[in-house]
């Protein structure tokens, strides 16, 4: 890079950077819910 | 007969025992029944959907119908999947939920969840009443379809592909039909009984 080239840089707002946060954490919980237990289910006759 | 699921019934009511001949009451075409044009000689009519009480009137038989109420002419009424959550709720002590899911329920605006056996799974569940009983309802995203009871201590149901189990819980009402007509879970064990034998199979669990 020449010494004299300028290099631009645009910070992230803060409300941005909460929202990419919640986004992530949501993200997060939903691939980390437990599957239900699997059910045991066995034949039985009309009583 | 009128509707596919009703042909469908008709298949289970060939092969079960009691039963002498199936016809299908025409205009109609089948290749596995013979069409005729009269009722005569038919102890029952089996039908589908709101127009089957009519039509059986005209002919003058006894209808089995799947619908959800009593109609005149109409000797066995609700032989149908939800019905059947409610003739299995019927044999429990303590049935304290009873609910369906089916591919033919509409995917309706849903207020809690509720798990039914595999392959269904969780579904977002409705209520509706039924001859004046509460049934939950869900809209099954696949082919198959579940009744499921929920009593103190176990989990009673029923899982099979949706369109066979609304033809064999229709045709099972044959054996609860009645002079008056009634709900089939007024007969609820001969009902249970025929829709085993005509292939679904109960199951509990817990």
């Amino acid at each position: 890079m020449d010494r004299h080239t300028l290099v631009g840089v645009k910070r992230f707002s803060p409300f941005v950077i909460i929202a990419l946060a919640a986004a992530a954490a949501l993200a997060i919980l939903r691939h980390s819910e437990v599957a239900e237990p699997a059910e045991e289910w066995k034949p039985v006759q009309p009583s | 007969m009128t509707g596919d699921t009703a042909v469908r019934s008709a298949h289970s009511l060939q092969a079960h025992p009691g039963i002498d001949e199936v016809v299908v009451i025409g205009p109609a075409k089948s290749k596995s029944f013979d069409v005729v044009g009269s009722a005569a000689g038919c102890d029952y009519l089996v039908g589908h959907g709101s127009s089957a009480p009519a039509l059986a009137r005209k002919h003058g038989v006894p209808l089995i119908w799947d619908g959800s109420g009593p109609e005149e002419g109409v000797a066995a009424w609700a032989a149908s999947p939800t019905g059947l959550a409610l003739s299995l709720a019927s044999r429990e002590p303590d049935p304290r939920l009873v609910a369906i899911a089916h591919p033919d329920i509409p995917d309706s605006h849903t207020t809690r969840t509720t798990r039914f056996p595999d392959p269904v799974g969780r579904l977002g569940v409705f209520d509706e009443a039924v001859g004046g009983k509460p049934v939950a309802m869900a809209h099954s995203p696949g082919d198959f379809a579940a009744c499921l009871v929920e009593a103190a201590n176990r989990r009673v149901a029923v899982v099979d592909h949706g369109g066979f189990l609304s033809g064999v819980a229709l045709a099972a009402g044959v054996a609860t039909a009645g002079v008056s007509g009634r709900p089939v879970w007024e007969e609820a064990l001969a009902y249970l009984e025929a829709v085993t034998e005509m292939g679904l199979v109960m199951a509990e669990s817990g």
